[in-house]
């Protein structure tokens, strides 16, 4: 179970807490959509449950334990700016051999002369529909949606108990939106993964959904 | 089809080019400066012979700077006086900027306190004239080359500092290294492929810069009489020394080292 407890939470200067005493829980195999106008700060839970930020107070547990300080975290966060979250100088090969790295305890070295060999990479980066020859390339040199499969790919390989996807699909066209969003929902019933989504397309939502947090009331 | 693929790859063809021209510029010039520092080191002692009966010549075939007061040989004397440069250019330029890695980089990464630390220490010595300090320095430690050399090393790693400092902040808080770092990435593994690629082109053009800024002021500082001593053979004391025979209009003496 992925928990929020007791969460306050304002950004440095802000005049109000953006949290206070917000409390939440996600069960394994439950896909939670999130729901607010902007501004309300489902981006910033976001952030906080996967732990690129700290709360004030309270505290983010994976089946009653906090987040590790070092290796593959439990959560994993799928941001909504692919380009943010790759290093522009690695090729696309070494960003994803990142996520088998970490959470196999295999140096990355290793990780990237067994990437197409391993099954499991194999099946991820067929499921996304990344081509071969886009892992020997730069990230300015792959468009939006194909550094999203990247990402997507990287955050699955690393074998999280809770995915975090944040607006992940806004930049991709039906036909892929459906593709990536497929292949993301199969995983997850797989390996029995949470899912906590943020989506503006309430279509979208409709069709993932097993539950709405309204962030808003 | 072919031509297609051609102009696709046109620009990394070209890019290839541009690397390995700059590559053989790079070795071009790094040869010219070892051929320079190994003659002149050959060249140190015939470099302080003196020959009285030969004093005060003007440039000609079998000494084409001229010689000097002493009948030393003046383009032995510019040689071994570039080469004790390019030695003390090199030796303080690394240093100098290996300090401004350590520092830069530890207040980058080592909280407020020491980032507080360092920030004050940069601003305090770019408050300083450097000249000033060197001077103090190289009087300090008994002039020479030591003095000259951890003078200058000591006086000119802020503003690399200052600007590794930033880099490394900007990596730091940068989402693909937080991403990294969720996905249990080691802080080595974060150093080397995500902080050095980044860091490593400032701290080389940062340390080039600083080779000749370093040869500049180790000439002026000798120069005031304050460096190395008089009897080496260093650019500096060959102008100084100069600068009295100039009215006597041995012109050579000055204008072939300088």
């Amino acid at each position: 179970m992925l928990e929020v407890k007791d969460l306050a939470f304002a950004y440095p200067g802000a005049s109000r807490l953006l949290y206070c005493d917000f409390s939440f829980c996600v069960e394994a195999g439950e896909r939670v959509e999130l729901r607010a106008p902007s501004g309300f700060g489902k981006t910033t839970l976001c952030r906080i449950l996967a732990g690129y930020e700290k709360p004030l107070a309270g505290e983010v547990l994976v089946d009653g334990a906090p987040l590790p300080k070092r290796g593959a975290s439990p959560v994993q966060l799928i941001l909504q700016h692919p380009e943010l979250a790759v290093d522009p100088r690695m090729r696309m090969a070494d960003t994803l051999a990142e996520g088998m790295a970490g959470s196999r305890e295999r140096s990355l070295a290793g990780a990237r002369s067994q990437l197409l060999s391993d099954g499991e990479v194999c099946r991820v980066v067929e499921g996304l529909g990344i081509r071969e020859q886009w892992l020997s390339r730069f990230p300015h040199e792959l468009s939006g949606g194909e550094l999203q499969r990247f990402c997507v790919a990287r955050a699955l390989l690393a074998k999280p108990k809770y995915l975090i996807a944040d607006e992940i699909s806004t930049m991709l066209d039906a036909v892929t939106q459906a593709q990536i969003w497929g292949f993301i929902l199969e995983e997850l019933a797989r390996e029995n993964c949470g899912l906590v989504f943020v989506s503006h397309s309430s279509a979208l939502s409709a069709r993932i959904a097993t539950r709405t947090v309204n962030l808003s009331d | 089809m072919s031509e297609l693929v051609s102009v696709l790859h046109l620009p990394r063809v070209r890019g290839a080019e541009n690397r390995r021209r700059t590559l053989v510029a790079c070795v071009v010039s790094a040869m010219l400066l070892i051929v320079l520092t190994v003659a002149g080191l050959v060249a140190h002692d015939a470099a302080m012979a003196t020959d009285f009966t030969r004093s005060n010549l003007a440039p000609c075939l079998s000494h084409p700077f001229g010689t000097d007061w002493m009948g030393r040989d003046m383009l032995l004397r510019t040689l071994a006086g570039l080469s004790t440069s390019i030695l003390i250019g090199l030796a303080a330029a690394g240093v100098s900027a290996v300090i401004a890695l350590v520092l830069g980089t530890a207040a980058a990464l080592g909280g407020r306190k020491v980032d507080a630390a360092i920030s004050w220490l940069i601003d305090l010595m770019m408050g300083i004239p450097h000249i000033i300090l060197l001077i103090l320095i190289s009087y300090a430690l008994g002039k020479g080359f030591i003095g000259v050399t951890v003078g200058v090393a000591l006086t000119h790693w802020p503003s690399l500092a200052r600007v590794i400092r930033a880099e490394v902040l900007q990596l730091k808080d940068s989402t693909f290294v937080a991403a990294a770092r969720r996905l249990g990435a080691s802080n080595v593994h974060i150093a080397l492929r995500h902080m050095l690629p980044y860091v490593l082109p400032q701290f080389v053009v940062g340390l080039i810069l600083l080779f000749p800024h370093a040869i500049l002021h180790e000439a002026a500082v000798t120069f005031l009489g304050f460096g190395l001593s008089p009897e080496q053979p260093a650019i500096g004391i060959i102008l100084s020394e100069a600068m009295s025979y100039l009215s006597a209009g041995m012109w050579w003496l000055a204008v072939f080292p300088g």
